[in-house]
């Protein structure tokens, strides 16, 4: 033995400047997975475009049903002035006629409006009651118009509707005092200022003014109606941001949106299969507005897919060496002997992989429709934490768990996007269905296999309000 | 100047000069996944996923040293990735063993065969292959490979002494079955 030499030294001399020659069908697996990603990258930016597509809708949808809203607000009327002026009429007849007579004398300013009225009034009561009638008509739409320029006040579409009823209301209140005020006319002298209802209008107008008008109280009837409108939308509002409860389940199937499967190359290059699985969980609904709400919670979401063909074109001690390799984790897990005397060719297996993820979901939720059947647009983002990986390979004869997948990220994100549809039952308790779309990213180690898994999930359940 | 024609046609995901790229240095990049892996289908895969990242990121590089070296750089980044993922570890056998200080063999002593040689390498546990090829083949220091492993200095130095020792008494044993053999054949 002469000259001794490190050992490691020896070895890199021996292993320097070697040229070893892989498989010859490598290219064309690295062929098909720069053709895979190519493919993917298209998916991923039709998928991208299609999500702007939708959050743009959903902003415009917000945007516009504001801007209703608004010109809404700018037609909206005083509504105690409307329901109260029958009342004012009357009561302007009844203060006017009082303050003449016992003013006739004083230098009130009010005097010398009325004065000035009366001219008018004078004239106005020389007409006939069919004239006066369809006057106070006029009257009615003018003033309902004035009324609209003056008032500040919101409200709705719906009290414009029921505005116009108490109008209608009012025209035939009016047509029963010009009965009554004829007898009136036969009382009171026509040169009079007060001699006609019309006049009262007039007047009254004049004595009280807009403010007056204002603080008149509605009929009894009308204002009963509107509180209780009033309760019942307070109530309705106090339900709506009410937090609650959702709990759901239901089927859901996984995809990738390339070719391909997860599996290692000298495992399986066969076309994955989906299964359907699994997932349940709970919800924390937090509305922030009648139109959003917020939501948080925890699912636990199985996905199971499975590869045909598996080891096709293996020897048994590739086989041995595959199962071996370190994407895979054995968890102590061991093959039984008759199951590795069957691992030769010609017999093929399948893979079957069951994944099992701990999911965070935060969501919000865009009120699209709100009657008996809500409709919901779901916008969201999901932490998904690995629970259980599950790898197991099966002949017909033979079923065996060879381990865990060691490629998977512990913890990985999901974008959702779904509609969901609520049934009210009572004012507390709904019947949920909601269709949803994932799109996970970084589910796999960096540097693994470039696939987006895509989950599809229909979940069922209830919403209860707290 | 054929490589930097190569290299721009990569860069614009030319697929016939991706696949000369990937037949120029096949042969090179073969034996660095071979050596970092337990079995040569292993090595398939890691040069399967070599080439993937080289392409990927081949606009990355800017010409700086020899791109042989850029990308062998890739694979041996791979391998200390799969490293870091894998957390099983086969120690038992070798813990218990006295394994000998003296790391010094002859000429004569290391067998000749390539094929042989690798598959001794491969049969290393996988904290000590990685630590012998990135200090002894791929010439890391121990303070390099304790950061890119996340290990101390000495369990690098102990894991490298371990592989070495290792790989002595294979080839020793390897050496005496021979001799026990040609002793046989001889008688």
């Amino acid at each position: 033995m002469d000259h001794k030499k490190d050992i490691g030294k020896l070895i890199k001399e021996h292993l320097a400047n070697t040229e070893v020659e892989p498989n010859e069908g490598l290219w064309a697996s690295i062929e098909k997975t720069l053709d895979d990603r190519e493919k993917r990258r298209g998916g991923i930016i039709w998928w991208s475009a299609g999500l702007l597509l939708f959050i743009g809708i959903l902003v415009g949808i917000y945007f516009t049903y504001d801007s209703k809203k608004e010109v809404i607000k700018n037609d909206t009327i005083n509504y105690p002035i409307v329901d109260s002026e029958p009342e004012i009429i009357n009561r302007g007849f009844d203060e006017s006629k009082k303050r003449i007579k016992n003013t006739s004398e004083e230098a009130d300013p009010n005097i010398e409006k009325l004065k000035l009225n009366s001219n008018i009034i004078t004239t106005e009561s020389q007409k006939t009651n069919e004239n006066q009638i369809s006057k106070t008509k006029n009257y009615n739409s003018n003033n309902a118009e004035s009324i609209t320029e003056i008032s500040n006040n919101s409200k709705t579409k719906k009290e414009v509707l029921e505005y116009n009823a108490v109008l209608q209301q009012s025209e035939a209140d009016v047509k029963k005092e010009e009965v009554s005020s004829s007898t009136l006319n036969t009382n009171v002298p026509t040169n009079d200022s007060l001699s006609t209802s019309r006049g009262n209008t007039i007047l009254n107008k004049s004595f009280i003014g807009n403010d007056s008008i204002a603080k008149t109280t509605k009929p009894k009837k009308k204002l009963a109606k509107s509180e209780i409108e009033d309760e019942e939308k307070k109530k309705k509002e106090i339900t709506e941001k009410t937090w609650s409860i959702s709990i759901q389940g239901g089927p859901n199937t996984f995809a990738y949106l390339s070719d391909g499967n997860p599996f290692k190359r000298s495992l399986s290059d066969g076309v994955l299969q989906s299964d359907y699985s699994y997932s349940y969980g709970a919800f924390l609904n937090i509305p922030l507005n009648d139109k959003f709400t917020f939501r948080f919670g925890y699912r636990n979401s199985s996905f199971k897919y499975y590869v045909e063909r598996a080891l096709s074109g293996e020897s048994n001690n590739g086989v041995l060496a595959i199962l071996n390799d370190p994407s895979l984790q054995r968890n102590g897990t061991i093959i039984p002997p008759t199951f590795e005397s069957s691992i030769s060719p010609p017999n093929t297996f399948r893979i079957d992989q069951e994944i099992n993820y701990h999911e965070i979901p935060l969501q919000m939720r865009y009120c699209i429709r709100n009657k008996r059947v809500k409709i919901d647009a779901i916008l969201g983002l999901s932490a998904m934490l690995v629970n259980k990986s599950l790898i197991v390979l099966s002949n017909e004869e033979n079923s065996v768990n060879i381990g865990s997948a060691t490629y998977l990220k512990e913890t990985s994100f999901s974008s959702n996007v779904g509609i969901g549809f609520r049934y009210k039952l009572t004012d507390r308790v709904s019947l949920d269905l909601e269709p949803t779309f994932q799109f996970q990213y970084g589910a796999f180690n960096k540097g693994y296999k470039n696939l987006m898994p895509v989950i599809m999930t229909l979940s069922a359940g209830g919403t209860f309000k707290l | 100047m054929q490589l930097e024609l190569l290299i721009k046609g990569c860069i614009k995901k030319d697929r016939k000069a991706q696949e000369a790229l990937y037949n120029l240095y096949k042969t090179k990049l073969f034996p660095v996944c071979l050596k970092y892996c337990s079995t040569p289908i292993e090595a398939q895969d890691h040069l399967h996923d070599t080439f993937i990242t080289i392409f990927d990121n081949i606009k990355k590089y800017k010409g700086k040293g020899s791109f042989e070296g850029w990308m062998k750089r890739i694979a041996i980044n791979k391998a200390i990735d799969n490293y870091k993922k894998r957390n099983t570890f086969e120690l038992a056998d070798y813990r218990k063993e006295n394994l000998s200080d003296d790391l010094y063999v002859s000429k004569e002593e290391m067998p000749l065969s390539y094929e042989i040689l690798m598959s001794l390498i491969q049969n290393l546990p996988q904290q000590y292959r990685i630590v012998f090829n990135l200090y002894e083949l791929d010439g890391f220091s121990h303070k390099k490979i304790a950061t890119l492993l996340d290990i101390s200095q000495n369990t690098s130095k102990s894991n490298l002494h371990r592989a070495k020792a290792i790989l002595k008494e294979k080839i020793t044993r390897r050496n005496k079955g021979a001799i026990k053999i040609k002793t046989r054949h001889g008688s």
